[in-house]
């Protein structure tokens, strides 16, 4: 229901441009202006100050590691959209343990029948992994071990699995994320990782709603890196990067690996 | 620089905005990569403005972070007619920093000793130190031929993201006062403009 009649709007345009109104008025303006077949001139003349006043602040060089954090947050996401793609590629598998009505009505239900699918995949080859580790040193032990948990996590029920692929830094990464739903932990494994140079490390990201947080450092053995992951909340997307010893508190080099969980 | 006043419907477009057109096409088409082109463009702009409504450097480097991102995920849909990709961009980052410190704010009123002087808005010395700049000077200038009383409205609103009631409330004036102020403001500094600027056809 709205009672606002253009004579109301027009007393409010100021307030309205400026998003200086209550909740309740900025909704009901904007209800107006959407049914309206007035035109209403005075929005523009008064929100035509706005652009001006947001040059009046004098302009300010922003850190710069901004601009690596910017291009970062955009390569993962690039990556992230490649995910579905590249997960198919890679399984050889099309979703057609779904009714093809089914399909067309729940596209993401396919697409996440597909990563299941490629991360399955994943997981058996990576079993594989996990045998030829058994029985040599303690770190490779250790390896071992959290790739076990890591595979079993990825086969709980109501499991969040994604692949994880390799950007154009590094092509033949792969691997996969699972994240458990209900204990906000999970793991990351990430195969054909390149060596690392010395003083350098791997650091795993979780990035949800544009905010970057570290997920830790990870530690590789023969391009295999396993690392156990506790997301307090909706992780979007899993990202890794390089970066010096001891890691970084913010990414400062480009992706080298990325996957969507919350995809 | 050079972007006219926007009020006149048949504003023409300038070089720039033409150019950050073509940027905003090539980020459409795949090419990720020309974020950097408006980054570089605007990213002085974008901050101060985003530090100006923030005063925290951590929240406006989020703020500018997540306005590209912005401009990046709906370059495809960037419509024209919808005044230049720099005032787009600018109004996400003011958009987004509003957002951010009104999150930060606690819903129930600050006392009022909280409120911190008003910024440069309010110091009427600023505007003559600036004579130098055509863009910002013009504003200034046009910002200068309004009371101080329209300034701070002005600047409470669009610079701290109170609303008019909260206005009010802080300077401790009539609601009605606090409305009539922002649209002489408002009005005040379009006829300025106007008659500084390109006139409109």
């Amino acid at each position: 229901m709205n009672t606002m009649t253009c004579e109301m709007v027009r007393e409010l345009a100021a307030g309205f441009v400026l998003g200086a109104l209550e909740p309740a008025e900025m909704k009901a303006v904007g209800e107006h202006l959407a049914d309206c077949l007035d035109p209403h001139p005075e929005l523009a003349e008064l929100g035509g100050v706005l652009p001006y006043l947001a040059e009046l602040p004098e302009p300010l060089e922003p850190p710069p590691a901004l601009k690596a954090r910017l291009l970062a947050s955009i390569e993962a996401e690039v990556a992230a959209r490649r995910v579905p793609a590249a997960a198919l590629a890679a399984s050889g598998l099309m979703p057609i343990s779904i009714d093809a009505e089914r399909a067309r009505r729940r596209p993401l239900f396919s697409r996440r029948v597909a990563l299941q699918a490629a991360a399955v995949l994943i997981v058996g080859v990576l079993a594989g992994w996990n045998l030829l580790l058994l029985g040599q040193t303690d770190a490779a032990q250790h390896q071992a071990r959290l790739l076990r948990a890591a595979i079993a996590a990825a086969g709980a029920p109501g499991a969040q699995v994604a692949s994880i692929s390799g950007t154009a830094a590094q092509p033949a990464a792969s691997g996969f994320v699972a994240l458990s739903t209900t204990s906000h932990s999970g793991y990351l494994v990430v195969e054909g990782l390149a060596a690392v140079p010395a003083g350098k490390v791997y650091q795993a990201w979780y990035v949800a709603r544009g905010v970057t947080r570290s997920a830790g450092l990870m530690t590789t053995a023969d391009g295999l890196a396993v690392l156990a992951l506790s997301a307090a909340d909706a992780v979007e997307v899993v990202a890794v990067t390089i970066e010096p010893a001891g890691g970084s508190a913010q990414p400062t080099t480009p992706i080298v690996a990325a996957g969507a969980p919350g995809a | 620089m050079n972007d006219g006043p926007e009020f006149a419907p048949g504003r023409v477009a300038s070089a720039e905005d033409a150019a950050d057109r073509a940027v905003l096409e090539r980020m459409a088409g795949g090419d990720h990569g020309a974020i950097e082109i408006l980054y570089e463009r605007y990213k002085k702009m974008a901050y101060a403005l985003a530090l100006r409504i923030t005063t925290d450097g951590t929240l406006a480097e989020d703020v500018v972070q997540d306005a590209f991102m912005g401009v990046w995920r709906n370059a495809g849909r960037y419509a024209e007619g919808r005044g230049s990709v720099k005032t787009w961009l600018l109004s996400i980052v003011h958009h987004r920093a509003i957002d951010a410190i009104r999150r930060r704010r606690p819903t129930v009123e600050l006392p009022a000793g909280d409120v911190s002087p008003p910024a440069s808005l309010m110091l009427p010395d600023v505007w003559a130190e600036v004579a130098g700049r055509l863009d910002r000077d013009a504003v200034l200038v046009a910002l200068g031929t309004l009371s101080q009383v329209q300034r701070e409205a002005l600047e409470l609103g669009y610079f701290r993201g109170l609303t008019q009631r909260q206005i009010a409330s802080r300077t401790a004036t009539p609601l009605g006062t606090v409305k009539s102020r922002m649209r002489l403001g408002l009005l005040a500094m379009r006829q300025a403009l106007v008659e500084r600027g390109p006139q409109p056809s």
